[in-house]
């Protein structure tokens, strides 16, 4: 996070320079590194988990995206599908008013009863 | 008491293993502790000649593994500390002198008598690297805020997770502070987001480094060093205090101090 002093003197977060590069050149490149996976083949993962989302939910194709993170026991694989609403309508559950589907930050998709009733 | 045996370690060469672990046995040492000191780094003696040692071996490293001296023999006493023992690595062999086991058990001999010992890993991931971490309770990677060097320690990160010694914490080294605010190098906060590790020390760039070694003096024993105090809170953190991390940058007047007031910068 940005202090106040940083944003309005600068420190990196504004500045275009070559450590922003650097930071989003080693994120991609240990990517690959981690799971010793070629960068086509993982196009291809994504590719084929996006057709198997997309039988379900209408996807933002654009903003699909696949990471790894590594915390500190392990290292995961974590998905980004943001979806713009339901194919098939819920049946099981008896849903006064549409509830919004949401993301929350960890990438899990929530909806507003979900939320409500913890 | 038992020894916590460290090993530094990195991946990548030149990134300063060997002043860092040079650096963190003087300092445990004048904190009382006892240190043993263990260049693994076979064929590429370092550790004697940075701690201003290189004229005192008579035995070393493989010369205890193969059964040519006791361990006391080769253990070198530092010339101002009484408590840091260094035992150098044998220069004319390779890595394969030494095996994993001859390291744990070398090492699980000093533990009676040591609180800490320290182990210099060799750079790469092969033999040597095995070696060294073998018979680690902790280690610590070594790295710079360059792409090759992080890349490198992510690399070592993995590793250790697969020999159960990880994650392990991350020393980063050679840090510019002048630059990360122009935003052309790496901060520690890119670092670590990176890396996924917890951070155990950020030392600053500093031009009493090289002096120290070309004499032979590490830099903690300097009381104007920077890198010196830094890898003294680094020593502290190790023996388990808690230690606030040193601002990245000196003081710089009145207005940088209404700045941390605000609640930014600082490491």
């Amino acid at each position: 996070m940005a202090s106040i002093w940083e944003r309005l003197f600068g420190r990196g977060d504004e500045v275009n320079g070559s450590g922003k590069q650097a930071k989003s050149r080693l994120q991609f490149v240990l990517l690959h590194d981690r799971m010793a996976i070629a960068p086509e083949k993982m196009e291809e993962m994504k590719a084929e988990i996006l057709e198997v989302i997309k039988k379900y939910l209408t996807v933002d194709s654009a903003h699909f995206d696949i990471a790894l993170q590594r915390r500190e026991s392990a290292s995961l694989l974590v998905a980004e599908i943001p979806f713009l609403r339901m194919e098939t309508p819920v049946t099981d559950v008896d849903i006064e008013e549409t509830s919004v589907p949401t993301r929350t930050r960890d990438g899990r998709v929530v909806t507003e009863r979900d939320r409500d009733d913890g | 008491m038992m020894a916590k045996v460290v090993t530094v370690t990195s991946g990548k060469g030149g990134v300063g293993k060997t002043t860092t672990t040079a650096n963190l046995g003087v300092a445990l040492a004048r904190l009382g502790k006892r240190v043993t000191l263990i260049d693994a780094d076979i064929g590429l003696r370092n550790l004697d000649i940075v701690l201003g040692l290189e004229n005192r071996i008579v035995y070393d490293l493989v010369d205890i593994v193969e059964g040519r001296a006791k361990l006391r023999q080769a253990m070198i006493k530092h010339k101002t500390l009484p408590e840091l023992y260094l035992v150098p690595a044998a220069q004319t062999r390779d890595k394969t002198a030494v095996s994993p086991q001859d390291m744990v058990t070398l090492a699980n001999q000093l533990r009676q008598e040591m609180d800490f010992i320290l182990i210099d890993c060799p750079a790469g991931i092969e033999r040597g690297f095995r070696n060294a971490v073998a018979p680690a309770d902790e280690v610590l990677i070594v790295t710079n805020p360059e792409v090759s060097a992080v890349r490198d320690a992510d690399r070592i990160i993995g590793l250790l997770e697969a020999e159960r010694k990880g994650p392990g914490r991350l020393i980063l080294n050679r840090v510019k502070a002048e630059m990360i605010r122009k935003g052309e190098m790496l901060s520690p906060d890119d670092v670590t987001d990176i890396l996924g590790i917890k951070i155990i020390g950020i030392v600053p760039e500093d031009e009493y480094v090289v002096p120290s070694s070309n004499s032979g003096n590490p830099v903690t024993l300097m009381e104007n060093s920077r890198a010196g105090k830094a890898f003294h809170n680094i020593a502290r953190r190790l023996m388990g205090e808690k230690v606030p991390f040193l601002p990245l940058e000196e003081k710089r007047g009145f207005l940088h101090q209404l700045g941390r007031l605000f609640g930014g910068g600082g490491a």
